[in-house]
Protein backbone atom coordinates (compact mmCIF):
# COMPACT_ATOMS: atom_id res chain seq x y z
CA UNK A 1 0.00 0.00 0.00
CA UNK A 2 1.07 3.23 -0.69
CA UNK A 3 1.83 6.27 1.65
CA UNK A 4 -0.16 9.44 1.40
CA UNK A 5 2.39 11.72 0.42
CA UNK A 6 3.39 9.53 -2.36
CA UNK A 7 -0.36 8.11 -3.37
CA UNK A 8 -0.96 12.04 -3.73
CA UNK A 9 2.43 12.15 -5.82
CA UNK A 10 0.97 9.76 -8.33
CA UNK A 11 -2.09 11.62 -8.54
CA UNK A 12 -0.53 15.08 -9.12
CA UNK A 13 1.71 13.59 -11.81
CA UNK A 14 -1.11 11.55 -13.48
CA UNK A 15 -3.70 14.44 -13.36
CA UNK A 16 -2.36 17.35 -12.98
CA UNK A 17 -1.51 18.75 -16.45
CA UNK A 18 -5.27 17.82 -17.81
CA UNK A 19 -6.66 19.96 -14.49
CA UNK A 20 -4.45 22.66 -15.23
CA UNK A 21 -5.64 22.76 -18.76
CA UNK A 22 -9.69 22.08 -17.94
CA UNK A 23 -8.87 25.38 -15.15
CA UNK A 24 -7.24 27.41 -17.31
CA UNK A 25 -9.73 27.43 -20.18
CA UNK A 26 -11.94 28.45 -17.43
CA UNK A 27 -9.75 31.02 -15.72
CA UNK A 28 -9.52 34.44 -17.11
CA UNK A 29 -5.50 34.40 -16.99
CA UNK A 30 -2.68 31.32 -16.15
CA UNK A 31 -1.86 32.56 -12.79
CA UNK A 32 -5.79 31.94 -11.86
CA UNK A 33 -5.50 28.71 -13.16
CA UNK A 34 -2.17 28.00 -11.31
CA UNK A 35 -4.16 28.62 -7.85
CA UNK A 36 -6.58 27.03 -8.22
CA UNK A 37 -4.76 23.49 -9.32
CA UNK A 38 -3.02 24.06 -6.08
CA UNK A 39 -6.14 24.95 -4.01
CA UNK A 40 -7.57 21.43 -5.54
CA UNK A 41 -5.01 19.45 -4.68
CA UNK A 42 -4.44 21.45 -1.26
CA UNK A 43 -8.29 19.91 -0.86
CA UNK A 44 -6.74 16.65 -2.13
CA UNK A 45 -3.99 16.48 0.92
CA UNK A 46 -7.02 17.64 3.39
CA UNK A 47 -9.39 14.84 2.44
CA UNK A 48 -6.40 12.22 2.34
CA UNK A 49 -8.62 9.95 4.87
CA UNK A 50 -10.65 9.78 2.40
CA UNK A 51 -8.32 8.29 -0.65
CA UNK A 52 -8.61 4.36 0.02
CA UNK A 53 -12.23 4.71 -0.56
CA UNK A 54 -11.82 6.91 -3.95
CA UNK A 55 -12.98 4.51 -6.80
CA UNK A 56 -12.70 6.98 -9.45
CA UNK A 57 -9.86 9.25 -9.21
CA UNK A 58 -10.19 10.93 -12.05
CA UNK A 59 -13.35 12.23 -11.30
CA UNK A 60 -13.23 13.22 -7.85
CA UNK A 61 -10.09 15.52 -9.10
CA UNK A 62 -12.49 16.53 -11.18
CA UNK A 63 -15.14 17.47 -9.12
CA UNK A 64 -12.96 19.00 -6.53
CA UNK A 65 -11.57 21.22 -9.26
CA UNK A 66 -15.08 22.02 -10.62
CA UNK A 67 -15.86 23.09 -6.96
CA UNK A 68 -12.61 24.89 -6.34
CA UNK A 69 -13.59 27.10 -9.56
CA UNK A 70 -17.43 27.35 -9.00
CA UNK A 71 -15.99 28.85 -4.92
CA UNK A 72 -13.35 30.98 -7.25
CA UNK A 73 -16.10 33.10 -9.19
CA UNK A 74 -18.73 32.86 -6.28
CA UNK A 75 -16.10 35.18 -3.96
CA UNK A 76 -15.26 37.21 -7.60
CA UNK A 77 -19.01 37.39 -7.97
CA UNK A 78 -18.43 37.22 -11.60
CA UNK A 79 -21.66 37.45 -13.18
CA UNK A 80 -21.05 35.01 -15.74
CA UNK A 81 -21.55 31.60 -15.37
CA UNK A 82 -18.32 29.76 -14.91
CA UNK A 83 -18.77 27.47 -18.18
CA UNK A 84 -18.87 30.46 -20.64
CA UNK A 85 -15.84 32.46 -20.02
CA UNK A 86 -13.79 30.16 -22.20
CA UNK A 87 -15.65 30.59 -25.12
CA UNK A 88 -16.41 33.79 -24.43
CA UNK A 89 -12.36 35.42 -23.80
CA UNK A 90 -10.99 33.45 -26.57
CA UNK A 91 -10.40 34.80 -29.36
CA UNK A 92 -11.54 33.76 -32.95
CA UNK A 93 -8.78 32.33 -35.21
CA UNK A 94 -7.85 34.43 -38.23
CA UNK A 95 -9.21 32.06 -41.54
CA UNK A 96 -11.17 29.70 -39.82
CA UNK A 97 -13.53 27.24 -41.06
CA UNK A 98 -17.16 28.86 -41.02
CA UNK A 99 -18.42 25.62 -39.52
CA UNK A 100 -15.95 25.68 -36.58
CA UNK A 101 -17.58 29.77 -36.17
CA UNK A 102 -20.99 28.44 -36.26
CA UNK A 103 -20.64 25.51 -34.14
CA UNK A 104 -18.63 27.52 -31.53
CA UNK A 105 -21.94 29.83 -31.25
CA UNK A 106 -24.11 26.65 -31.12
CA UNK A 107 -22.19 25.73 -28.02
CA UNK A 108 -22.28 28.89 -25.99
CA UNK A 109 -25.99 28.93 -26.90
CA UNK A 110 -26.58 25.45 -25.21
CA UNK A 111 -27.78 25.89 -22.05
CA UNK A 112 -24.99 25.70 -19.12
CA UNK A 113 -25.95 22.39 -17.98
CA UNK A 114 -25.86 20.57 -21.17
CA UNK A 115 -22.95 22.75 -22.23
CA UNK A 116 -20.98 21.52 -19.01
CA UNK A 117 -21.69 17.95 -19.73
CA UNK A 118 -20.60 17.93 -22.81
CA UNK A 119 -17.83 19.72 -21.98
CA UNK A 120 -16.69 17.12 -19.63
CA UNK A 121 -17.56 14.49 -22.52
CA UNK A 122 -15.95 15.91 -25.23
CA UNK A 123 -12.88 18.23 -23.50
CA UNK A 124 -12.04 15.96 -20.94
CA UNK A 125 -13.16 12.49 -22.57
CA UNK A 126 -14.78 11.27 -19.03
CA UNK A 127 -17.02 8.57 -19.45
CA UNK A 128 -20.68 8.63 -18.85
CA UNK A 129 -20.03 7.19 -15.26
CA UNK A 130 -17.18 9.50 -14.33
CA UNK A 131 -19.50 12.73 -15.71
CA UNK A 132 -22.07 11.02 -13.71
CA UNK A 133 -19.69 11.18 -10.17
CA UNK A 134 -18.48 15.31 -11.02
CA UNK A 135 -21.95 16.07 -11.60
CA UNK A 136 -23.64 13.97 -9.05
CA UNK A 137 -25.95 13.36 -10.95
CA UNK A 138 -27.59 10.07 -12.08
CA UNK A 139 -25.82 8.45 -15.09
CA UNK A 140 -29.37 8.80 -17.33
CA UNK A 141 -29.18 12.51 -16.31
CA UNK A 142 -26.29 11.96 -18.25
CA UNK A 143 -26.54 10.61 -21.20
CA UNK A 144 -29.90 12.57 -21.60
CA UNK A 145 -28.17 15.86 -21.36
CA UNK A 146 -25.62 14.35 -23.88
CA UNK A 147 -27.91 13.29 -26.26
CA UNK A 148 -29.96 16.53 -25.70
CA UNK A 149 -27.04 18.41 -26.26
CA UNK A 150 -25.74 16.77 -29.41
CA UNK A 151 -29.82 16.83 -31.00
CA UNK A 152 -29.74 20.91 -30.11
CA UNK A 153 -26.35 21.42 -32.21
CA UNK A 154 -27.18 19.00 -34.72
CA UNK A 155 -30.25 21.27 -35.35
CA UNK A 156 -28.74 24.06 -35.15
CA UNK A 157 -25.44 23.26 -37.89
CA UNK A 158 -28.32 21.73 -40.11
CA UNK A 159 -30.64 24.90 -39.77
CA UNK A 160 -28.61 27.75 -39.15
CA UNK A 161 -30.83 30.40 -40.92
CA UNK A 162 -33.23 29.75 -38.08
CA UNK A 163 -30.98 30.37 -35.36
CA UNK A 164 -29.54 33.49 -36.68
CA UNK A 165 -33.06 35.20 -37.82
CA UNK B 1 -35.82 0.35 -35.85
CA UNK B 2 -37.67 2.44 -34.24
CA UNK B 3 -36.29 6.16 -35.02
CA UNK B 4 -35.90 7.54 -31.36
CA UNK B 5 -33.76 4.35 -30.41
CA UNK B 6 -31.97 4.37 -33.36
CA UNK B 7 -30.79 7.87 -32.49
CA UNK B 8 -29.92 7.55 -29.01
CA UNK B 9 -27.70 4.74 -30.26
CA UNK B 10 -26.17 7.01 -32.85
CA UNK B 11 -25.46 9.77 -30.61
CA UNK B 12 -23.39 7.24 -28.36
CA UNK B 13 -21.87 6.21 -30.77
CA UNK B 14 -20.40 9.53 -32.12
CA UNK B 15 -19.61 10.32 -28.16
CA UNK B 16 -17.76 7.00 -28.69
CA UNK B 17 -19.74 5.19 -25.69
CA UNK B 18 -21.18 2.74 -27.71
CA UNK B 19 -20.85 -1.43 -26.82
CA UNK B 20 -18.45 -2.48 -29.41
CA UNK B 21 -20.97 -5.71 -29.86
CA UNK B 22 -24.03 -3.30 -30.43
CA UNK B 23 -21.92 -0.97 -32.43
CA UNK B 24 -21.23 -4.04 -34.91
CA UNK B 25 -24.88 -4.52 -35.25
CA UNK B 26 -25.39 -0.45 -36.10
CA UNK B 27 -22.86 -1.01 -38.64
CA UNK B 28 -24.92 -3.55 -40.32
CA UNK B 29 -28.14 -2.30 -40.09
CA UNK B 30 -26.79 0.99 -41.62
CA UNK B 31 -25.28 -0.70 -45.02
CA UNK B 32 -28.82 -1.15 -45.05
CA UNK B 33 -30.44 2.16 -44.43
CA UNK B 34 -29.27 5.15 -46.78
CA UNK B 35 -31.04 7.77 -44.79
CA UNK B 36 -30.09 6.13 -41.57
CA UNK B 37 -26.29 6.31 -42.41
CA UNK B 38 -26.83 9.91 -43.54
CA UNK B 39 -28.14 10.80 -40.28
CA UNK B 40 -25.15 8.49 -38.45
CA UNK B 41 -22.53 10.87 -40.34
CA UNK B 42 -24.12 13.93 -39.63
CA UNK B 43 -24.10 13.43 -36.05
CA UNK B 44 -20.52 11.94 -36.09
CA UNK B 45 -19.38 15.24 -38.05
CA UNK B 46 -21.13 17.42 -35.14
CA UNK B 47 -19.41 15.56 -32.34
CA UNK B 48 -16.23 15.90 -34.54
CA UNK B 49 -16.70 19.67 -34.78
CA UNK B 50 -17.52 20.30 -31.03
CA UNK B 51 -14.58 18.61 -30.06
CA UNK B 52 -12.76 20.50 -32.08
CA UNK B 53 -14.14 23.95 -30.24
CA UNK B 54 -14.24 22.66 -27.44
CA UNK B 55 -10.62 21.16 -27.59
CA UNK B 56 -9.20 24.37 -29.07
CA UNK B 57 -5.74 25.68 -28.70
CA UNK B 58 -4.16 23.94 -25.56
CA UNK B 59 -3.21 27.09 -23.23
CA UNK B 60 0.51 26.39 -22.29
CA UNK B 61 1.52 24.25 -19.47
CA UNK B 62 3.38 25.78 -16.23
CA UNK B 63 3.01 23.40 -13.64
CA UNK B 64 2.43 26.08 -10.68
CA UNK B 65 4.01 24.33 -6.93
CA UNK B 66 5.07 21.01 -6.81
CA UNK B 67 3.05 18.47 -4.93
CA UNK B 68 5.32 18.01 -1.93
CA UNK B 69 5.39 21.63 -1.05
CA UNK B 70 1.41 21.06 -0.83
CA UNK B 71 2.07 18.91 1.76
CA UNK B 72 4.20 20.57 3.75
CA UNK B 73 1.88 23.20 3.48
CA UNK B 74 -1.03 21.36 4.30
CA UNK B 75 1.26 20.32 7.84
CA UNK B 76 2.44 23.20 8.58
CA UNK B 77 -1.21 24.89 8.48
CA UNK B 78 -1.94 21.75 11.37
CA UNK B 79 0.46 22.44 13.12
CA UNK B 80 0.08 26.17 13.40
CA UNK B 81 -3.34 25.33 13.72
CA UNK B 82 -2.61 23.35 17.06
CA UNK B 83 -0.73 26.13 17.93
CA UNK B 84 -2.88 28.28 18.12
CA UNK B 85 -5.32 26.43 19.84
CA UNK B 86 -2.98 25.61 22.70
CA UNK B 87 -2.17 29.46 23.08
CA UNK B 88 -5.76 30.38 23.01
CA UNK B 89 -6.58 27.51 25.39
CA UNK B 90 -3.79 28.88 27.61
CA UNK B 91 -5.10 32.40 27.11
CA UNK B 92 -8.51 31.56 28.47
CA UNK B 93 -7.01 29.58 31.18
CA UNK B 94 -4.80 32.33 32.30
CA UNK B 95 -8.03 34.67 31.97
CA UNK B 96 -10.44 33.35 34.01
CA UNK B 97 -7.73 32.66 36.99
CA UNK B 98 -7.28 36.25 36.98
CA UNK B 99 -10.93 36.91 37.24
CA UNK B 100 -11.89 34.83 39.63
CA UNK B 101 -8.24 34.36 41.64
CA UNK B 102 -9.89 33.00 45.03
CA UNK B 103 -12.11 30.12 43.49
CA UNK B 104 -10.41 27.51 45.61
CA UNK B 105 -11.50 29.41 48.76
CA UNK B 106 -15.52 29.75 48.01
CA UNK B 107 -17.19 27.57 50.24
CA UNK B 108 -20.27 26.11 48.88
CA UNK B 109 -22.63 27.37 51.32
CA UNK B 110 -25.25 24.64 52.46
CA UNK B 111 -28.90 26.49 51.66
CA UNK B 112 -30.88 26.86 54.90
CA UNK B 113 -32.95 23.61 55.99
CA UNK B 114 -36.29 23.84 58.39
CA UNK B 115 -36.21 20.93 60.52
CA UNK B 116 -38.87 18.83 59.28
CA UNK B 117 -40.31 17.93 63.25
CA UNK B 118 -43.15 15.66 63.78
CA UNK B 119 -46.67 17.71 63.58
CA UNK B 120 -48.09 16.26 66.55
CA UNK B 121 -45.12 17.89 68.87
CA UNK B 122 -44.91 20.67 66.90
CA UNK B 123 -48.43 21.76 68.01
CA UNK B 124 -48.20 20.58 71.64
CA UNK B 125 -44.91 22.70 71.79
CA UNK B 126 -46.63 25.35 69.92
CA UNK B 127 -49.33 25.63 72.67
CA UNK B 128 -46.81 25.44 75.38
CA UNK B 129 -45.00 28.79 74.42
CA UNK B 130 -45.83 32.04 74.96
CA UNK B 131 -48.03 33.78 72.27
CA UNK B 132 -45.74 36.22 70.91
CA UNK B 133 -42.44 34.46 71.58
CA UNK B 134 -39.71 34.41 68.78
CA UNK B 135 -39.55 30.80 69.11
CA UNK B 136 -43.21 29.95 68.68
CA UNK B 137 -42.87 32.33 65.73
CA UNK B 138 -40.31 29.87 64.55
CA UNK B 139 -41.84 26.62 64.92
CA UNK B 140 -45.25 27.91 63.39
CA UNK B 141 -42.95 29.17 60.08
CA UNK B 142 -41.90 26.16 60.02
CA UNK B 143 -44.68 23.56 60.47
CA UNK B 144 -46.53 25.77 57.22
CA UNK B 145 -42.98 25.42 55.13
CA UNK B 146 -43.47 21.48 56.11
CA UNK B 147 -46.83 21.36 55.27
CA UNK B 148 -46.62 23.12 51.95
CA UNK B 149 -43.60 20.64 51.03
CA UNK B 150 -46.21 17.62 51.36
CA UNK B 151 -48.72 19.45 49.49
CA UNK B 152 -46.80 19.37 46.66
Amino acid sequence: MQSEPAAIEQLYRQHSSELYSYLARRCPDTATAGDLLQETFLQVVRQTDQLPTVTMPRAWLFGIARHMLARHYRRQRDPLPVAQTWYESTPEPAAQDDRLAAMREAIRNLPAELRDTLELRLEQELSYEEIAHVLDVPIGTVRSRLHNAVRHLRGTMTKPEETNS
Amino acid sequence: MKPDILERLLIDRALGRLDPDAEVLLVDYLANDPAAATQARELQETVELATKVMRGPAPAVKMPTQIHQLVWRHRTERVLALAASFIIGMGLTALLLHTNPHQENVAVLNPPTIAKIQPALVKNKIESLPFWSNQRMYLLASSAANSKENVQ
